[in-house]
């Protein structure tokens, strides 16, 4: 098990570099940089930073961007940064403001110094700064982070709930009015878009009944319909998962001779089928778990959330490089630690499956 | 950890799988007709046909595909609208309103009730530029006075949709004086035009909506029927104007038709849907089939890396590829394609593990055909059941994906359109109209629906041992 696991993580480290790199050329080989949010209009840009101090959306102001000439508060160590417009060839040393904060963390140079510079700044264990806001790489997540995961987690949480007892149900009632109406509502579940869902949830949860607020994340109530929305496409896909794994299970001897001893249906089912039919929800949770989080993408858009996929949207809309990169190394170590722990716990639920022999 | 998946004929052992590369033996057939054989895929027919909500999602999805490749007829024979017009309205229109589908008469006859002689007020036979001026103020009007009883209030006023009160121009002294201050029309100016001062605007009173908009629409719309120059419309130009079109969806904010762009996006969507898993198709197979046949330590190198990225945000990767390289729709097909083979890769791998050791393989092995051509002529036709019912559950997944990517702007841009991007569209305004988002919602939650039902069906009729009961 150790050997799997250390063989796992070295490979999981060489698949993060290796997205690191992409990611790294596919940003720097974007039109447009960090600077010039409008695309292709001054030469020079002069970006105030706006103070950050509050955890709501808008996560961050989008900077001020001005001319030259009308950067009078200037000074090449204040807050105030002047960044080239061009990227893609060096700026030789001509530019009278390149004593200043021209370099600007690199994106002056050519592409391949730039990703030994990133690489360098990973390597001393940093994410870098943002390019756009004041706040490190590291800074902005660990504020977005603990919105995402909450967020996914009780997605995730709404999904197993509302999933399995549905599939339960359906799988022991094979056949039946109850099983054809959640296997319909099921399907239906599993072809509404969210993106489709939020909005109708909005509009009549929050604009029609005022339960609910529409947009942002200040209290624990305006999680809910969020995780809704994000939740009810798995509930649906874990219940018909769970369906097919009850109907494999039931028919299996050892679940013969449990009921042969004479043990309660409730005994039989909740002891020795469930953890069988539950096989194919786990080992769906690794990819649920990318989905998820491709999933809040799209919920915190909606709903106007704090969390990482909104900065990961803006940032690539932004090119503010550094977030860009920071985010998707997030993502990636979220996710292959999530699927690493996923495969351990598929041995301990199945034996039969052992990665010894690999 | 990958899935072997049974044969398409399952342990069915009287149907020898044959290759579908179409030459039957005659003899072969002689025989098939003297004991009514049923072939793999007429089975998979018959119980596919017996599968009420598989056939109702193909007809929908074949309706909607028929829509999508008609576009162009529908368009010009059905909506009468061009999905990219706009009209330039400020406010969606409800759905079953009327517009006109042209841009340049955009206000003209806007609920199909003008005839020629209600233009035609002093029955003099012909329409000036009188009495379409005319006719727009007593339009504008009556869709003010909504009791109908000859007099507006303020409250009927007020409830004006958005057009009025930016294009209404009242017609009086006091007006004049309020746009040489350039102040803002702001809350009852226009009752200072109330001149008899009984808290009512008569008729006679408003004068409403006229310089900006009807002046020069009726100037345009005299230059351009009047073919005979004579400064009016006669009866018989008069039917050579364009006639109002009902918007049975509705319109969005710039006064396009919704049914016209939601045929067209759907149009986009389905294109995308198909092209995306062709070429999840072709990467799959071409993966799956070669690690499977070639087998030892390439497969298992071939796999570990489908294994990697299976735990891969990719979706990410595509979302980066498509911000940065600036929404290319081929780049979308190819970008969601190439996210969705992995699936397929392993489905093809099993099946082709398990046929490779089959007698014909063998035999073609035997009289020297080659890798390539056994693995594409023999092993993947043979494994084509479980292909194509995994095929056919890619494609709303790929479509899913492309409305995800537009509704975060990112996919099909304007003036292209797809489901996804209108219900983006319509979620900015959802208060105000909710349709908006409601039928792009609709069509594609049915598609997919239909196209889950259909996959569903074709695995149960293909795939018999899948079945879950």
């Amino acid at each position: 098990m150790t050997r799997f696991i250390l063989r796992r993580s070295i490979a999981s480290v060489f698949v993060i570099f290796t997205i690191i790199i992409i990611s790294l050329w596919i940003t720097r080989l974007a039109p447009s940089n960090p600077c010039l949010e409008e695309r292709q209009v001054q030469a020079c840009t002069c970006v105030k930073m706006h103070d950050l101090d509050r955890p709501v959306f808008p996560l961050y102001s989008p900077p001020v961007l001005m001319p030259l000439d009308s950067c009078e508060y200037w000074q090449p160590d204040s807050e105030w940064v002047i960044i080239p417009f061009s990227f893609d060839f060096p700026i030789p040393g001509t530019d009278p403001l390149s004593v200043g904060p021209i370099h600007y963390m690199g994106i002056s140079e050519w592409g391949n110094t730039q990703a030994a510079i990133y690489l360098r700044t990973l390597a001393r264990g940093s994410l870098g700064d943002s390019m756009i806001t004041d706040r490190t790489v590291l800074e902005t997540l660990g504020a977005a982070l603990p919105y995402t995961i909450q967020l996914g987690l009780q997605a995730l949480l709404i999904a197993l709930l509302i999933g399995i007892p549905a599939g339960l149900l359906a799988g022991l009632r094979q056949n039946t009015i109850t099983d054809y109406s959640v296997m319909t509502v099921a399907m239906i579940g599993v072809s509404i878009p969210n993106f489709v869902l939020g909005p109708l949830l909005i509009l009549l949860f929050s604009l029609h009944l005022g339960w609910f607020t529409a947009v942002g994340w200040y209290t624990w109530a305006d999680s809910v319909l969020p995780s809704i929305t994000l939740g009810l496409f798995y509930a649906a896909y874990v219940a018909r998962l769970t369906r097919g794994g009850v109907l494999e299970v039931i028919r299996k001897d050892y679940i013969r001779t449990a009921r042969a001893k004479g043990l309660s249906e409730q005994i039989v089912v909740m002891r020795h089928a469930l953890k069988g039919a539950l096989l194919p929800v786990v080992s769906y949770l690794g990819p649920a778990f990318a989905a998820l989080l491709a999933g809040s993408v799209v919920v915190e858009e909606i709903f106007s959330l704090p969390g990482v996929g909104t900065h990961f949207v803006r940032s690539a809309l932004n090119r503010d490089y550094n977030l860009v990169l920071g985010t998707i190394i997030m993502y990636s170590t979220l996710l292959v630690f999530l699927n690493l722990v996923v495969d351990i716990l598929y041995t301990v639920l199945d034996p039969r499956v052992s990665y010894e022999d690999e | 950890m990958t899935t072997n998946l049974p044969l398409p004929d399952g342990d069915d052992g009287s149907s020898i799988p044959k290759g579908t590369d179409g030459s039957v033996d005659p003899t072969e057939k002689a025989a098939n007709d003297l004991i009514e054989g049923t072939s793999l895929w007429k089975d998979a027919w018959r119980r596919l046909i017996k599968n009420r909500a598989a056939m109702t999602g193909t007809f929908i999805v074949f309706a909607m595909s028929m829509a999508a490749i008609l576009y162009q007829p529908i368009v010009e024979y059905g909506t009468r609208f061009n999905q990219d017009e706009q009209h330039s309205y400020i406010m969606p229109k409800a759905p079953g309103s009327y517009s006109v589908p042209s841009y340049h008469y955009r206000l003209m006859d806007p609920e199909g009730e003008w005839s020629f002689d209600v233009i035609d007020r002093h029955d003099t036979g012909r329409i000036d530029a009188e009495d379409i001026h005319e006719a727009y103020r007593r339009w504008e009007f009556q869709r003010l006075d909504r009791d109908d009883n000859g007099k507006l209030t303020w409250e009927e006023y007020e409830r004006a949709p958005f057009t009025m009160s930016t294009e209404t121009v009242p017609d009086c002294e006091r007006w004049n004086e309020i746009r040489m201050s350039m102040a803002p029309i702001e809350d009852r100016a226009i009752f200072d035009c109330d001149a008899d001062e009984d808290g009512y605007l008569h008729y006679e009173d408003t004068g409403l909506l006229v310089e900006i908009v009807s002046g020069g629409e009726a100037r345009d719309i005299l230059s351009r029927f009047d073919h005979s120059e004579t400064g009016y419309l006669t009866a018989q130009e008069f039917e050579g104007l364009p006639r109002p079109e009902r918007n049975w969806l509705g319109t969005d904010q710039l006064g396009r038709d919704l049914l016209t762009r939601l045929i067209y996006g759907g149009r986009i969507s389905l294109a995308v849907g198909l092209l995306a898993t062709l070429v999840s198709f072709l990467i799959g197979v071409t993966w799956g089939a070669t690690a499977g046949f070639v087998g030892g330590k390439l497969d298992n190198i071939m796999m570990r890396i489908v294994d990697v990225m299976y735990g891969l945000p990719f979706i990410f990767l595509v979302i980066l590829l498509m911000v940065v390289f600036g929404q290319n729709i081929i780049l979308l097909f190819i970008a969601l394609g190439a996210v969705q083979w992995l699936t397929m890769a392993r489905i093809v791998r099993g099946q082709v593990i398990s046929l490779k050791s089959q007698e014909f393989v063998e035999a073609a092995q035997t009289i020297g055909v080659s890798k390539p051509a056994i693995i594409f002529r023999h092993l993947i036709p043979n494994a084509l059941g479980p292909i194509i019912v995994y095929a056919t559950l890619t494609v709303p997944a790929v479509m899913l994906e492309e409305a995800f990517l537009s509704f975060l702007g990112l996919g099909v841009q304007a003036p292209q359109t797809s489901w996804g991007a209108l219900a983006s569209e319509g979620r900015q305004v959802m208060e105000m109209a909710p349709w908006m988002i409601l039928w792009p919602g609709l069509a594609l939650a049915v598609t997919l629906l239909s196209l889950n039902f259909l996959g569903d069906g074709l695995r149960d009729a293909l795939d018999p041992q899948l079945r879950k009961d």
